[in-house]
């Protein structure tokens, strides 16, 4: 067969399923009235969820910290207040999937909307590399000055070892949690049971766009 | 109320009408995405989606190039999905049903042919064998007229080499 052929045959096909073809009216009613999935509502609920309990947490965090200034450690304050910070990153992270989920129109040019859901599916992993970056803080939070200066030194060199340790996986993580590493075996174990094919599929997408 | 119910059936009746007109388009573009009871699904999906975006109809493009576009755009999306049809009735999914066509076996290989191309690719292709000209091309996918031929070319190139291994 030639590309002449093949057009020819793909074409005569129109015709043949034109007259061939039953559409069932009952069902094709049915659709009307079964819960229209949308192709990305079913992202909406858990983003809101997720969107809800990341706002209360930084109100309830941010109340905190307003409430404590000038009392609390410094250890306390510094690490809340970046953690709240790194919080509020991931929570921009997540407004941005939702603009975007709302914007998506199907009947838009497919490369558009093609572009905008990968680079939603993407933003995922972003969100995974933001919250990792408050490791180190939950290390460091419950600190206080009499505490750091009534231990010993061993005691203290582990205790900052700890900080630099857990700082250390969060910016490697940080750095490599990317599709090109999804073969290796530190990233399938923190992301085993996950459904992971969406962002492979969403990072080739790109490319052929 | 009865205008609500007056306006609800002429809409029912402007969607059935379009599904018949366009069955052809939803059951190639699906059938170049998917397989077996895929197809179905996928038929299904597109009818919804078509549905769900029927009163935001823009009359500025024509109906098909609508059509082509929603279709598209749910069928290359469907990987996102984890777990198919979980909520719809079995029966509700085979809503056309094409016969068995004389040219089957030309028409599986050429289909076999086109689910080896890329998402993109794909989509390109089945435009450019529906008789499309590359402004509508173009048009339904988001490209400028230069790149759909640039595309296209390289794509019936890809053909060509798949249908001369075939040939021989």
């Amino acid at each position: 067969m030639n590309i002449t052929e093949l057009t020819e045959l793909w074409q005569n096909q129109q015709v043949h399923l034109q007259q061939s073809m039953e559409m069932n009216k009952v069902l094709a009613k049915e659709v009307q009235t079964m819960k229209l999935q949308q192709l990305f509502s079913s992202m909406r609920p858990i983003k809101i969820f997720t969107l809800v309990v990341g706002l209360l947490w930084v109100v309830f965090v941010d109340s905190i910290l307003v409430a404590t200034y000038g009392i609390a450690s410094p250890y306390f304050f510094w690490s809340a207040l970046l953690q709240s910070t790194i919080t509020k990153v991931a929570i921009g992270v997540y407004l941005y999937q939702l603009i975007l989920l709302y914007q998506t129109d199907v009947s838009h040019a497919v490369s558009a909307v093609q572009q905008r859901i990968a680079h939603l599916t993407l933003s995922t992993l972003w969100v995974t590399r933001i919250l990792f970056l408050q490791l180190p803080l939950w290390t460091t939070f419950w600190w206080t000055e009499s505490f750091i200066n009534g231990i010993s030194p061993l005691a203290k060199s582990l205790l900052f070892s700890t900080v630099i340790l857990f700082a250390a996986v969060a910016l490697g993580l940080f750095i490599n949690i990317r599709i090109k590493n999804r073969e290796k075996p530190w990233f399938r174990w923190i992301f085993r049971g996950r459904e992971w094919d969406p962002l492979v599929r969403a990072k080739e997408l790109l490319g052929e766009l | 109320m009865t205008f609500n119910k007056e306006s609800r059936t002429h809409k029912t009746d402007a969607y059935l009408a379009l599904l018949e007109r366009h069955k052809g388009i939803l059951y190639k573009v699906a059938r170049s995405y998917a397989t077996g009871m895929e197809i179905d699904d996928l038929v299904q999906d597109i009818c919804m989606q078509l549905w769900g975006s029927f009163e935001r109809y823009d009359d500025r493009f024509a109906e098909s190039t609508w059509v082509y576009r929603i279709a598209l755009n749910t069928c290359i999306s469907a990987y996102r999905k984890e777990k198919r049809r979980e909520t719809s009735s079995t029966d509700a999914m085979h809503i056309l049903h094409p016969a068995v066509d004389r040219d089957q076996e030309r028409l599986d290989e050429l289909y076999k042919m086109i689910q080896t191309l890329k998402e993109i690719d794909r989509a390109l292709l089945l435009l450019y064998l529906e008789g499309k000209d590359h402004k509508e091309i173009a048009l339904i996918m988001g490209y400028t007229e230069t790149n759909v031929s640039t595309r296209l070319s390289r794509i019936r190139n890809e053909l060509k080499s798949m249908t001369n291994t075939l040939n021989k």
